[in-house]
Formats: C-alpha cells, sequence, structure tokens
C-alpha cells in the first residue's frame, strides 16, 4: 500500500510550474555540457568519462522528472548530485589528479563555469521547491 | 499494473533523455575503443625470414678526427610481413635506421634532414653528448614547408631553438666503447614516431674492446626487438588520439586497460623482420640486445637451454663493457635498455633449432626469433675473465644531494606523472651542478624503465636491498617493476638542461618526463 500512498503524494503534488520548468532547463543545460564533452574525454581518458556519462544520465532523468512533478525525495537526490558534481569540478580545479582525471593543468573553462553556474542555480531552485512543498 | 497516460509520456522521456542520448552520445566513443583494442596482425610463420642486419650508414666525409655523415627522415615503403608492403618513417626512409659506428674520441656529425609531414628530434639514446645536439623534445626540426602556426599546443622552453629543414648534431663521442641507439624524441609524439620506424643503431668501439677475443665481425650482431600490430593492410597500426600526430597527442583509452599499459604488438620484429631466423655456426656469437619496443619488457631466454653452461654470458650493458661478465639464464629487458650478451652454440649439436623466448609473453608474443646451428666451425673467440679494467663508479660517500622521484602511471587514460607533475619544457625539476655527484632515488607504480640524458649511472641499491641481477655495469635505463631503485651519477661534463624520463614511451608521451639543469 505504501506505493499507493507515495504515487499519490507525487501527483497530488503540482508545485509552481514556472520553477519547475526552470530547474528541469538548468538540469538539461548542464546534460547537453556534459554530452558535448563526453566523446573527446571518453576516447581518452575512461575515468572523467564514465563520470560524465553518469553526470549525463542523472541530469536527464532529473529535468524529465522536474517537468512531471518530483516527489520529495527526487529532490533531495537531485539536491546531493548536483552538489557532489559542483564540488568534484571544484576540487580539481585546485587539486591536481593527472593520474586520474587526465590533466595536470586546472583549467578553467567556458563550459566548466557555464555547467557549473547551472548546477549551483539547480541546487539553489530544487531547495526552493523542497520547500515549497512541505 | 495500470499507467496512466502522464505516466507513460514520463517513463519514456525518462528512458530517451535520461538513457537513450548519452548511451547514443558514448556510442561512437566505445565503438573506437572497442575497434582499436581488436587490431590483429596477420599472421606470419615463425622462423622463416632471415634475420637481417642494418646497413652500417658511410659518412659523406671525413675531415681530421671528425666523420660527417647525412640522414634523411623519410616515408619509406618496406616488406616487413611476407607479401604485404608497410608504410614506415625511417631514418633514410629504412627500419631500423643505418647503423653508425665509430670509435671514441672520433666526433661524428650528423645533418638530419626532415622529409616527414610531422617536426621531429632526434636523440642520441645513451650518448654524452652537449645540450644543443641532445635533441631536446622541444628543439623541433620542422618540415620545410610547415609553418609554426600548423604545431599542436605552443612550443616553449628549448634549448638549441627550432630549425628547419634539416640539423646539424655534434656527438664528440668522448666516451667508452657502448651500444647506443638513435631515436626520435618529439615531445608528446615519441611513442608513435618511434612506433613508425624512427629508431637505429649507433656503435661506439674502442682500443680496449679490440683487444679483446669477444665475437666480432659477421658474430657480432645487433638486434633490435621491437613489437608492433599491423591492420588487414599490413600497414601498421598505432592507436594514436590524432592520427596525423598534428592534433591532440596521446593514445585512445584502450591502451591504458589492465596495470601493464602502452602500446603492445602482437607481432615481434627483430631489427624489422617478425620473429627471423638466425643460421649460427656452433660456435660463440655476440648480441648487443637492445628493446627497441614502446612499452613491452622481454624476459629472454633460450629453449632448449644448452647442454651446458648458461644461456647468455652478459659482456656490456647500456654504458659499455662490464668488468667481468656475469653470466645469465635469463635477460629482463626492459624498454631502450642494453644487454650485451655472448650466446655460446658450442653446446648444441649441429641441426639444433635454439630459440629466443620471452617468457613474460603469452601466446604469440612468447617467442622472439630462432637461431639455427647449421655447421661446425673452429672457435676463435674466448670470454676473459677480465673485460673492462675495473669500473670507476662514483661513490655514494661523495654523493652532495639525495633526490627522491616518484613516477606514478595513469588510470585508465590518466596522466602519467613524475613526483604529481606533467611535463613542462620550461620547468626545472633538479639542478645538480656541474662535476657534482648526487643520489637519485626512483620509485615506481606499477612498473617504469626510467631513462636519465647525458649521464650513466650505478645502481647502488634496489628495494633497499643490494642491486638486482640485471643492474650490473654502467646504466643509463633502470627497470623498476614496482619498488625503487637508488642510482649514483656524476654530472659532467656539459652543463645546460637535459630531460629525464620513463622510456614507456606512451608514459613519456602522457606526460612522464621532467628535466633537470646541470648548472
Ligand atoms: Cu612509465
Amino acid at each position: 500500500m505504501s506505493v499507493v500512498i507515495e504515487r499519490h503524494d507525487e501527483s497530488a503534488w503540482t508545485g509552481d510550474a514556472t520553477s519547475r520548468y526552470f530547474a528541469a532547463a538548468l538540469a538539461f543545460t548542464s546534460q547537453a555540457i556534459h554530452l558535448w564533452i563526453l566523446p573527446d574525454t571518453f576516447v581518452v581518458t575512461l575515468l572523467p568519462g564514465l563520470f560524465f556519462f553518469l553526470v549525463a544520465i542523472g541530469q536527464g532523468l532529473l529535468g524529465v522528472s522536474l517537468l512531471f512533478g518530483p516527489g520529495r525525495w527526487t529532490l533531495r537526490l537531485g539536491i546531493s548530485f548536483n552538489l557532489l558534481v559542483v564540488a568534484l569540478w571544484t576540487i580539481t580545479r585546485f587539486v591536481s589528479l593527472p593520474a586520474l582525471t587526465g590533466s595536470a593543468q586546472l583549467n578553467v573553462g567556458m563550459l566548466g563555469i557555464v555547467s557549473t553556474v547551472a548546477e549551483i542555480a539547480l541546487v539553489m531552485s530544487l531547495l526552493k521547491l523542497l520547500g515549497s512543498e512541505q | 499494473m495500470k499507467f496512466t497516460r502522464r505516466e507513460f509520456s514520463k517513463l519514456g522521456l525518462m528512458a530517451g533523455v535520461g538513457f537513450g542520448i548519452p548511451l547514443g552520445t558514448v556510442a561512437g566513443p566505445v565503438d573506437r575503443l572497442a575497434e582499436s583494442a581488436s587490431v590483429t596482425s596477420p599472421r606470419v610463420e615463425k622462423f622463416e625470414v632471415p634475420l637481417p642486419v642494418p646497413p652500417v650508414l658511410e659518412p659523406v666525409r671525413t675531415e681530421g678526427t671528425t666523420d660527417y655523415y647525412e640522414i634523411t627522415q623519410r616515408e619509406g615503403a618496406v616488406e616487413i610481413l611476407p607479401g604485404y608492403e608497410t608504410t614506415v618513417w625511417g631514418y633514410n626512409g629504412i627500419f631500423p635506421g643505418p647503423t653508425i659506428e665509430t670509435r671514441t674520441g672520433r666526433e661524428v656529425v650528423i645533418e638530419q634532414r626532415n622529409e616527414l609531414p610531422v617536426p621531429v628530434s632526434t636523440h642520441l639514446h645513451g650518448g654524452v653528448t652537449p645540450p644543443e645536439s641532445d635533441g631536446f623534445p622541444t628543439d623541433l626540426i620542422l618540415p620545410p614547408d610547415l609553418s609554426m602556426d600548423d604545431l599542436p599546443g605552443h612550443v616553449s622552453g628549448t634549448v638549441a631553438g627550432i630549425s628547419r629543414g634539416s640539423k646539424e648534431y655534434r656527438y664528440p663521442n668522448e666516451q667508452r666503447a657502448a651500444t647506443l641507439w638513435y631515436h626520435d624524441h618529439r615531445m608528446d609524439f615519441t611513442g608513435p614516431q618511434v612506433y613508425k620506424g624512427l629508431a637505429g643503431f649507433y656503435i661506439i668501439r674502442d682500443d680496449i674492446e679490440d683487444e679483446l677475443p669477444l665475437p666480432h665481425g659477421e658474430k657480432d650482431v645487433p638486434l633490435m626487438i621491437a613489437d608492433r600490430i599491423f591492420t588487414d593492410d599490413g600497414e601498421m597500426y598505432y592507436p594514436s588520439v590524432d592520427p596525423s600526430l598534428m592534433g591532440d597527442h596521446g593514445v585512445l583509452a584502450s591502451a591504458s586497460l589492465g596495470v601493464h599499459t602502452g602500446v603492445f604488438g602482437d607481432t615481434i620484429l627483430v631489427n624489422g623482420a617478425p620473429w627471423p631466423r638466425m643460421e649460427v655456426s656452433n660456435t660463440k656469437y655476440r648480441f648487443r640486445i637492445l628493446n627497441a619496443s614502446n612499452a613491452r619488457t622481454y624476459e629472454l631466454a633460450l629453449e632448449p637451454s644448452p647442454s651446458e653452461g648458461n644461456s647468455f654470458v652478459q659482456v656490456g650493458s647500456d654504458g659499455g663493457l662490464l668488468s667481468e661478465p656475469i653470466p645469465h639464464d635469463k635477460l629482463l629487458v626492459s624498454p631502450a635498455e642494453r644487454f650485451d650478451v655472448v650466446v655460446d652454440f658450442s653446446h648444441y649439436s649441429v641441426g639444433s633449432e635454439v630459440t629466443l623466448v620471452n617468457r613474460r609473453g603469452e601466446g604469440r608474443v612468447s617467442d622472439v626469433m630462432q637461431f639455427e646451428v647449421v655447421r661446425e666451425e673452429e672457435e676463435r673467440s674466448e670470454i676473459t675473465s677480465q673485460l673492462a679494467p675495473d669500473l670507476d663508479f662514483p661513490s655514494p660517500d661523495d654523493a652532495e644531494v639525495t633526490r627522491r622521484f616518484i613516477f606514478l602511471a595513469g588510470m585508465l587514460g590518466g596522466m602519467s606523472t613524475i613526483n604529481g607533475n606533467g611535463y613542462d619544457p620550461e620547468r626545472i625539476d633538479a639542478d645538480p651542478r656541474l662535476g657534482s655527484t648526487e643520489i637519485w632515488e626512483f620509485d615506481a607504480d606499477p612498473a617504469h624503465p626510467i631513462h636519465m640524458h647525458l649521464v650513466h649511472f650505478k645502481v647502488i641499491s634496489r628495494d633497499g636491498g643490494p642491486p638486482g641481477p640485471y643492474d650490473a655495469g654502467w646504466k643509463d635505463t633502470v627497470y623498476l617493476d614496482g619498488g625503487n631503485v637508488r642510482v649514483v651519477a656524476t654530472f659532467t661534463p656539459y652543463r645546460g638542461k637535459y630531460v629525464f624520463h620513463c622510456h614507456n614511451l606512451e608514459h613519456e608521451d602522457m606526460m612522464m618526463m621532467a628535466n633537470f639543469e646541470v648548472v
């Protein structure tokens, strides 16, 4: 029965559609950037390549569920996931981990900045949605 | 279970956007990696092709004690696999390149012309060479019609600057008789350029060696062992990220799976021939073994082993003759190392086939070449108990400085580093004083053949204990299969900037290199 209740929870909750669509757009932006850099990275360094692949999947799933009105746990998961992505990007700009990342240079590139700004905005939007839900 | 229309669209979108698009994007790269990992060479019968010996180059002129040579680096079409034509990038268009033979104290001047489509830099491995002629990785020789703007990245830190079309290298050869080799050293692209064929022997002889009754003439044979992969049409296959070698450097991540990373071939070439065979008499032969492979380390042995005595008697190392011969039943030879050994075929009966095997290899790469004892002959050579006069190694007690360098390989295509740094042609990582003695400690994870330019060193300890069985004599390349070694060297006779690096060429190109400047 708990499944039904949870489903009831999700569909009953509508939230502010504009905020949800905005958050979804941010998730898709981050997804698109990770997809863009995925092929060139993947053929050379598998670890970052796999990471970008997982980020693209995560942001895609989050974006779609935002379009449909996500439940509380989806929002929480989305927040943690994006915080992790932002944290990893930031750490690898300050700490050189060439054996893992394939780069000894700590490049702060345009795509990285846009993606990180989108992810931070996404975290804030998700927090707002989570707040308005309660 | 019943789905609403809304749930149905949600699931559809999740599958499409969440999984479909990322999977579609990654499919191409995955294909490229899988394809690269699945290239297999056309099958060749082993021990059919006779062992070639690279031709010895004649100087174009001689003035006093200086011999002048000219070499053109160009494309050539050669038959490596029987029935196939292979394009090589060779010194004078051949692979291995022509052998330079000279004597201690005779200066060699080589004009290297570049007619290849890419920049090159030529290094004499084991040479005690002034910095301008050492082939610093960014001291490029550009093809005549290539502009600096066509080069990937930016070129910095040069020692002697950039040349166009050709460059003159001067080798004083004020050093002991030894087996050296020359090869390409272009920054970021050494791996593919050596692989395509830019490697040759350079042999220095001297009076001390001449006076020894070691096998000589036809019985003094250089063996350049190198593994390669060929595509179906007989061309060499190297998994470059950008096969033009004019864009991004590095290899596909498929070369970085597993513990031993780098480019490994499935066909073993000796002097450019696949698993060759050599006819010998039942006498002693001297083999100057060079591992010119990009990444493969060999454990060489003879099968069957001789009826008595050891398979190999080592008479020399990277830096020339040992003071006393060392018997071995196997030889561990990592990339760029040289082992000068005598094999005595009198311990085999005429008609025997003796295979030089690689105990570290599985399948096709477990064989290297074969000797066939075809005739009896009178023995004229001998291995004396004293070879060179006692070697004058620097004493660790005289060391002014101890430096430590940690060689860490990249994971799954990550960058390989020394002390956490990728190569920067401008950064100086050590500054030994001219004439000073230093101890350098190398740590390796997992396995790295470590090479120092300019100097020869003595291994003083391995993993805290005494040096290993393959550490004897003067060395310029030392193999670490994990663990650490300490070496002692005296930094002489030139001031200037030189590199030291891992000689796994894929590691080197993936930044496992550093500079020292003798000040
Ligand atoms: Cu290495």
